[in-house]
């Protein structure tokens, strides 16, 4: 066991959210401080880290200095004058949007997304937009059109994850005290495990997903990334809730997430699936995750083993409707609205120049995989019969929960691999997320967050949930987080 | 199951609007035709009585006043527009001519 890193709690990047509004409330620091130091950190890392596409230095030092004349006129809300990082597939007024790809260069988003709006209305600092693969669809960062993201721990040499690695690294980086994310089979729960941080997807529907530039749209959801589940619970707090924008999102009363985190798992069943302990899943990973399993039973939560047994096919269930859901989204591209316009003789000359260009290698394989599962002749073969096993995955989750309250998994079966490792091999790289993809397919909340290290590499621990379950989750991590040290390690830079 | 072949590749290239130059076909014709056999474990299972599921949330039909609401602004929009004239956006000629 490497020997934990002795924080120095004057550093004002380290601060978790929670703390720093303490400090802040108190007039103990000034958000143009702690905005500052942060702008500062990403100056001095992250031409290693490359977690931002677009940095708002000058946006963010003006929300700075106008959080400060918020908190002193007592107007403070939980996130005013917290330094955030957006990952690039939201669109903003105030910084280009790009998803990763060069189609969208120099895209202006003419409004907000609802979440970026709502983290506005709160008097946030956006420090900026973050490093994704292309529309969101990878697993590592290195399909994006801008160059890979390195994850800050060990020699920079491995992957942060996917899709959403720059949040991920911006968070464990400490480029951020916290980001937002999109998850559609694992993209925040997988590079929040690789980056060693928190990262939740939650219910479909509980955050709009207006302004969210869709990959697919039955299976997005934003969500936070944060460095303790308490940060994540008052993340997830300002962004949850029924947009009229979004009839998807849920109309539910948003709870207090804060409130849930009671530190006590006694009573609580935990369900324990068999099928996530996959073949090929590192020995050292599937060890953490049985002790904090273990460590959860000490806890007085009973582990109850049960049994997903749909899990296998939900890996082939997501890379036929994904697709497919993207081949139509993605059909919006088209060089007339917005984005790269190539013109090049007829219509259709221009429409196929344009997006040949402008489309990069993952983002075509998905749209012609979705594109022949929807065409005439394929349809019920391969859409409509994912779509059956759809339910029957999701009805595994079903059956679970009648009696139990939660399922502890592993985030994903390895920890970070290398750059460049799997990038010409698509099957292995969507292997990653084997374990993430379940969830989306059954709109249940998940959470990731540290539960050892293999080396100087986080390992992870997945809760998941029921329908609305965000706060059982959240308890449970949470519990477990305060009897365990893995948070106060951070990646030397 | 499958293994696609040239014409089935730039059949469904040129349904989803893309080009591709020969070799990168012939990339795409291999690494689709892999996936393809991947997922093509689904047919194993039995699914004879199941309905398919293409959401997951208990909500039909969300509707709203029919009521009018600003729009967001037309110039903001049009920032954007590669090609545009007087106010709207300029498009190659759908139709052939007469």
């Amino acid at each position: 066991m490497v020997a934990l890193t002795n924080v120095p709690h004057t550093d004002l990047t380290n601060l978790t959210i929670a703390e720093a509004r303490t400090l802040l409330d108190r007039r103990e620091l000034s958000a143009v401080d702690l905005t500052q130091a942060h702008l500062d950190r990403v100056g001095a890392v992250d031409d290693r880290i490359h977690a931002y596409l677009h940095v708002m230095t000058e946006t963010a030092q003006a929300q700075a200095a106008e959080a400060d004349r918020r908190i002193g006129a007592g107007d403070a809300a939980w996130l005013t004058g917290i330094p955030l990082a957006l990952k690039d597939v939201l669109v903003t007024t105030d910084a280009p949007t790009t998803a990763g790809s060069k189609i969208l260069a120099g895209y202006h988003s003419p409004f907000d997304a609802t979440v970026v709006e709502r983290l506005r209305t709160q008097g946030a600092v956006f420090v900026g937009k973050t490093n994704t693969d292309e529309f969101a669809m990878g697993s590592s960062t290195e399909n994006s059109a801008y160059g890979p993201t390195h994850n800050p721990w060990g020699d920079l040499d491995r992957v942060p994850g996917g899709s959403s690695g720059g949040s991920a690294a911006a968070v464990a980086a400490r480029e951020a005290m916290g980001a937002l994310g999109s998850d559609t089979g694992g993209s925040i729960r997988q590079p929040a495990g690789f980056c060693g941080v928190v990262g939740m997807k939650p219910t479909y529907g509980r955050v709009s997903r207006y302004g969210l530039i869709a990959f697919a749209s039955s299976l997005d959801q934003i969500g936070p990334f944060t460095r303790t589940v308490e940060d994540a619970a008052i993340l997830l707090g300002a962004i949850a809730g029924r947009d009229p924008r979004d009839s998807t999102s849920l109309p539910d009363h948003v709870p207090n997430y804060r409130a849930a985190l009671t530190g006590d798992v006694r009573g609580l069943k935990l369900g324990v699936p068999a099928e996530y302990f996959v073949e090929g899943m590192d020995p050292e990973v599937e060890a953490a995750v049985r002790a904090a399993i273990a460590e959860l039973a000490q806890m007085g939560a009973e582990i109850v083993p049960i049994s997903l047994p749909y899990t296998k096919y939900g890996l082939s269930t997501y890379y036929i409707i994904a697709p497919a859901e993207c081949s139509a989204n993605l059909a919006r591209f088209d060089g007339v609205k917005y984005g790269l316009s190539l013109h090049a003789g007829d219509l259709r000359d221009s429409y196929e120049t344009t997006r040949a260009q402008g489309f990069g290698p993952e983002v075509k394989r998905r749209i012609m995989l979705g594109t022949y599962a929807l065409s005439s002749g394929y349809y019920d073969a391969y859409y409509v019969k994912a779509q059956q096993v759809r339910t029957l995955v999701k009805r595994d989750f079903d059956t679970a929960f009648a009696t139990v309250d939660a399922i502890v998994t592993a985030t994903s079966p390895t920890v970070a691999f290398k750059l460049g490792e799997k990038v010409d091999d698509p099957l292995a790289m969507y292997l990653n997320d084997i374990l993430t993809i379940p969830a989306n397919m059954a709109g249940i909340p998940g959470i990731a967050l540290p539960c050892g290290y293999k080396g100087e590499m986080p390992i992870s621990l997945q809760i998941l949930g029921p329908v609305l379950g965000e706060e059982i989750v959240l308890r449970i991590a949470d519990a477990y987080e305060r009897v365990t040290p893995w948070r106060e390690r951070r990646p030397m830079l | 199951m499958a293994d696609l072949t040239r014409e089935e590749v730039e059949h469904v290239a040129r349904l989803a609007y893309l080009r591709f130059t020969p070799e990168e076909l012939e990339q795409f014709r291999i690494q689709l035709s892999g996936i393809l056999t991947f997922i093509s474990e689904l047919q194993e299972v039995n699914t004879a009585t199941i309905s398919p599921t293409a959401q997951v949330i208990p909500l039909t039909n969300v509707l709203r006043e029919d009521e009018a609401l600003a729009s967001l602004d037309r110039d903001a929009f049009l920032a954007n527009v590669p090609r545009e004239e007087e106010g709207f956006i300029e498009v190659d000629a759908v139709l052939e001519d007469a």
